[in-house]
């Protein structure tokens, strides 16, 4: 189950590296970022495959940086960021722990998702506060606010299963 | 203790932060948030000390190499819930495992695993210290490393083999009755001479041959059997093993010690060890099934040294062995060994030296070729005039080709003849 939400999010990352180079004129740079994001498909056991995970999040950190300075849309960079880290952290969980039980594994997607939402929730936060969508005042606290509630929610249910 | 990955997570966000701050780039400020906000993740909970009850169990403590002894550890968690718990049982080096001394997964409160190994009999004393607990977060990003104590002492004693008679008839014996012939006349078996009848001899001991010949009462002596100390030498010196692979000729020489610890014992004898090596190991003469045990654990924690002041023969501390007893002797014999050999017969010692034949050991295990018996023809040249010297001088020397069993090679002592006498 895990090793599928890894290859998803390596796939997704590189693609939000796409979205965010094609606008600032940069393609070519998004379609690397991409090709190398999908290094870590590649299954292997050797330890050089155990630095691909570190590789991948230092080259898409460098990547978004650059993708800053040339104008790149910040809430692109911001998701691209959040979705390295889990892909990052999904490839280390599975090389501590490739055959590690469902239950675990469930418990873990969980755990993440707490972070996973508060990542997508400062996105948005970001994008409604630099005014890029043309949201009214009470839509956009309801929405925060519901965002909100459920991370809570989230952080509550994983302190629990923690004891 | 935080992880390498959590390391490198905190230097990326912190340097996000110094270059959003030198750039004044706000867009990298906030690039810098999931990074914070993952590397703070891990501190949400409190890691403590795992609860954690540690049970070893061994299914015997005591036994001869070559067996396999079983180890159960049981590990039960009596605090909360552990995501990821990585428990390895800090196995001595030297041991050779089937099965699988390590646990990693999750263990939940009141939760009990056990791991079950199997340990392969090789001599030697194997002290367990405990478990390496390791218990971490499932991100990876914080650990913490604790040892759970759970001693335990394994002993695989050396084989025995069951020897034939050994005759020794040393100028010292104890007071205690035994199975040594003491040179002196009394309560016993075997005759030993006459002398004339006094009033309190017993009537049943007369020589009526005698006292028909000469016309007085004359009445039998036997020889008085008591039991006398014995000490055995091992001589765990490096300069005469020879390994190749798993064979070792020390190896041998100390099963050749516990078989002979194991026979004088069971004649009665109060039998001290010395293992004469990095160090003096002494193991103080007494008799008994204890002391057996006390003799076995002292041969299989024996091992080989070079230490300076143990080099040669020169520095056994005769004191430890009283004057007139036997002494056995088991070393590969060195040439610089005749003359301290010498020194202590004419202590008067009695000494036997069994001698487990390097030259044949090594022969057996080299390949086949023209060299090899070359080879061999000059080193037995030299050790047999290294035996021969030392069989002038009174000493007895056993020369064993550890390919045959030890009884094989002491029947060369021949059955009847007092073989340790002085």
């Amino acid at each position: 189950m895990l090793i599928w939400v890894k290859r998803l999010l390596a796939i997704f990352s590189g693609t939000l590296l796409l979205i965010m180079f094609f606008p600032a004129g940069s393609t070519w740079i998004g379609i690397a970022g991409l090709i190398l994001n999908l290094v870590m498909i590649i299954p292997g056991k050797r330890s050089f495959f155990q630095f691909i995970p570190h590789f991948i999040l230092l080259l898409n950190t460098g990547l978004l940086i650059y993708g800053i300075f040339c104008g790149g849309n910040l809430l692109w960079a911001l998701l691209a960021a959040v979705v390295t880290l889990f892909a990052w952290n999904t490839s280390l969980f599975l090389s501590r722990w490739p055959a590690a039980p469902h239950e675990v594994q469930r418990l873990y997607l969980r755990r993440t998702g707490v972070a996973l939402m508060s990542g997508f929730g400062l996105g948005f936060s970001t994008i409604f506060a630099q005014g890029k969508l043309s949201l009214a005042f009470w839509p956009t606290l309801f929405l925060m606010l519901a965002a909100g509630a459920f991370l809570l929610k989230l952080l509550r249910e994983a302190r629990i299963e923690g004891k | 203790m935080m992880t390498k990955a959590w390391f490198l997570l905190v230097s990326l966000s912190l340097m996000l932060i110094y270059l959003g701050l030198v750039c004044r780039n706000s867009s990298l400020l906030a690039l810098a948030f999931p990074y914070l906000l993952f590397s703070l993740g891990p501190f949400w909970r409190k890691m403590l000390r795992p609860n954690l009850k540690v049970q070893r169990e061994f299914e015997n403590v005591f036994l001869p190499d070559g067996q396999t002894c079983r180890i159960k550890i049981s590990l039960t968690n009596g605090g909360e819930a552990l995501d990821e718990i990585k428990v390895v049982d800090l196995v001595p080096r030297r041991a050779q495992l089937e099965g699988i001394c390590e646990y990693f997964g999750p263990l939940r409160p009141g939760q009990t695993i056990s791991l079950d190994y199997t340990i392969h009999g090789l001599r030697g004393k194997y002290e367990f210290s405990g478990l390496f607990v390791s218990v971490g977060d499932l991100w990876g990003l914080r650990r913490r490393e604790d040892f759970y104590p759970a001693p335990g002492t394994l002993t695989f004693f050396p084989q025995t083999e069951n020897l034939q008679k050994i005759m020794i008839s040393p100028r010292r014996t104890r007071i205690f009755t035994g199975l040594i012939k003491s040179r002196e006349s009394g309560t016993g078996v075997e005759f030993w001479g006459t002398r004339a009848y006094v009033p309190g001899d017993s009537l049943r001991h007369l020589n009526w041959k005698a006292v028909g010949r000469w016309d007085f009462l004359i009445t039998n002596l036997f020889e008085q059997e008591r039991i006398a100390d014995v000490g055995i030498i091992l001589d765990a010196r490096r300069i005469g093993e020879v390994r190749r692979g798993k064979e070792s000729l020390f190896e041998h020489a100390v099963r050749a010690a516990a078989s002979l610890a194991k026979y004088f014992l069971e004649e009665g004898n109060r039998v001290g060890l010395l293992v004469y090596g990095n160090y003096i190991a002494w193991t103080y003469p007494a008799v008994g099934k204890q002391h057996y045990a006390r003799i076995m654990a002292a041969l299989a924690e024996a091992e080989l040294g070079d230490h300076a002041v143990f080099k040669e023969f020169q520095n056994i501390p005769t004191r430890l062995f009283p004057p007139g007893s036997p002494l056995v002797i088991i070393s590969p014999l060195h040439y610089k060994d005749i003359f301290p050999l010498r020194y202590l017969r004419a202590l008067d010692y009695q000494i036997l030296i069994i001698s487990p034949n390097p030259v044949a050991f090594e022969e057996s295990l080299l390949p086949h070729d023209q060299f090899r018996h070359t080879a061999a023809r000059i080193a037995n040249g030299e050790r047999n005039m290294i035996i021969s010297r030392l069989r002038r001088s009174g000493l007895k020397v056993v020369d064993w080709n550890v390919q045959q069993p030890l009884r094989l090679a002491l029947r060369t002592l021949g059955e009847k003849g007092r073989c340790l006498s002085g």
